[in-house]
């Protein structure tokens, strides 16, 4: 009689095991599926990384205050501390400054009567938005950051992403308060430059490092230490001009670039709109939108 | 009556404690520290929780939550979706199955174990990373962030336990 229950305890641990290996498999299956579906086609999962983006953000945004205080509090300590030091280095370049004004002003008549002298329509920016950085969302093998301006305020894919120094990134998911912007130095990164002085074409290409790799450049570029890149405007994606890096490394591994904008120190960010749709547009992979023009 | 609703309340809230500090922990990850690459080598600590939680309590940390756990972290590190998911699931089930050696042991064992799980997860993160760039991907910034894992789960490890005082049913 004292064995049934024993008995039925034993079932019920026996049944209960073999549930929780049915479920492990059922879920390392799904996972393996879901892997080979997004590694398929990762547009898939836009949509779902739109809404976990959308939900995540005011709670990191909340999260994420605490330290943003203390590290205004940390530059504000700084700021104090060398107001005599910056005062004197502000003088100086004040009077540089007002020398280069001078010229600006001759050069920008000068670009004027020449646009003018050969009917050229450039496309500048058409819109700007600034945005609050409030998470680093990469982990240890991307480089992506998330925004607190979505579609809302008229955020989308493929805006570039400035500070004063130069580009920071491009946008690359757009929720409706949120977005996601991936930087000049993550891994899957590609960007059309040129180096300024030469007009050498090249790509920059991200390795997850502070230094960005030059790669495709030809055989005779002439290349030094300390010349500018800049965005050459192929593709579609960027305009021409938009200040990159620096050139701090040429050897037999390559050459680096080092960026002019770190994103770790940034608080905002300037989402541009140069109106340019390039290669991340979707209405222009998906036949389907382009045949019904509808380009969301 | 109302005693009787208001303590299944408290109750359900407090054996919810190990999931909310596991959401908790995995948005703060994802927070903008302003410290030079310390994104990169962000410590593993959802690892940490689902850990704990897996020796100590695996009836508040139920299999699907581990697994949605990984979906929404790769969702949002915009990496391949269901690699982290794969990874912790499989640390899970071994966990399961190897708990009962953990329990009445040193802290110095669970940290121990903690070690060879965060190794193991950081190995197969990078042979994932590799596999899907088809590229050379420097493994540095993941055994840093396995480094700094280890050395700060003690003190996580403080709070789970003190967290693991107060619920109802101690596993």
């Amino acid at each position: 009689m004292k064995q049934q229950p024993r008995r039925l305890l034993k079932m019920s641990t026996t049944m209960r095991g073999l549930t929780q290996r049915m479920v492990f498999l059922f879920l390392l299956i799904a996972a393996i599926i879901i892997m080979l579906a997004g590694n398929a086609d990762p547009r898939i999962f836009e949509r779902a990384r739109v809404i976990v983006s959308d939900f995540s953000s005011p709670i990191i945004d909340i999260m994420s205050r605490p330290v943003a205080s203390i590290h205004s509090l940390k530059n504000e300590a700084s700021i104090l501390l060398n107001i005599r030091d910056d005062n004197v280095i502000l003088r100086q370049d004040n009077a540089s400054l007002l020398q280069w004004k001078k010229v600006a002003y001759e050069l920008i008549t000068e670009n004027q009567q020449l646009r003018a002298l050969l009917n050229y329509n450039r496309k500048d920016v058409m819109n700007h938005i600034t945005a609050r950085i409030i998470g680093d969302v990469g982990g240890s093998f991307a480089r992506n950051i998330l925004i607190n301006a979505g579609k809302d305020v008229g955020v989308r894919k493929g805006q570039a992403a400035v500070v004063g120094d130069g580009l920071v990134g491009r946008v690359t998911i757009v929720g409706s308060k949120s977005s996601s912007v991936l930087l000049i130095t993550d891994l899957n990164s590609r960007i059309p430059v040129v180096i300024e002085s030469t007009r050498v074409r090249a790509f920059l290409d991200g390795d997850n490092t502070n230094l960005i790799r030059l790669s495709y450049l030809s055989a005779n570029s002439e290349l030094a230490i300390g010349q500018r890149i800049v965005t050459s405007g192929h593709g579609g994606v960027f305009p021409p001009g938009i200040p990159i890096g620096i050139i701090s490394v040429i050897n037999q591994n390559g050459v680096k670039v080092t960026p002019y904008v770190k994103s770790d120190k940034l608080e905002y960010i300037r989402l541009m709109d140069f109106g340019l749709h390039g290669a991340l547009d979707d209405s222009l992979v998906s036949t389907k939108n382009k045949i019904y023009g509808n380009e969301n | 009556m109302k005693t009787n609703i208001w303590s299944r309340i408290d109750i359900l809230t407090r054996n919810m404690t190990p999931l909310l500090l596991t959401f908790i922990l995995l948005m703060l990850s994802s927070i903008h520290t302003y410290i030079d690459n310390f994104n990169a080598v962000m410590p593993m600590l959802v690892l940490m929780s689902i850990y704990y939680w897996a020796i100590y309590c695996p009836n508040l940390m139920p299999i699907w939550m581990v697994f949605i756990f990984g979906i929404v972290q790769d969702l949002m590190t915009g990496s391949l979706v269901g690699v982290q998911a794969f990874i912790l699931i499989i640390i899970f089930a071994f966990l399961l199955r190897q708990r009962r050696f953990f329990h009445g042991k040193n802290f110095e064992i669970v940290w121990w174990g903690f070690m060879l799980v965060g190794l193991f997860n950081a190995i197969l993160q990078w042979l994932f990373v590799i596999s899907i760039q088809q590229t050379w991907v420097s493994p540095l910034p993941v055994f840093f962030s396995y480094l700094i894992s280890v050395a700060i789960f003690p003190i996580l490890a403080i709070i789970m336990i003190a967290i693991h005082r107060t619920l109802p049913l101690h596993d």
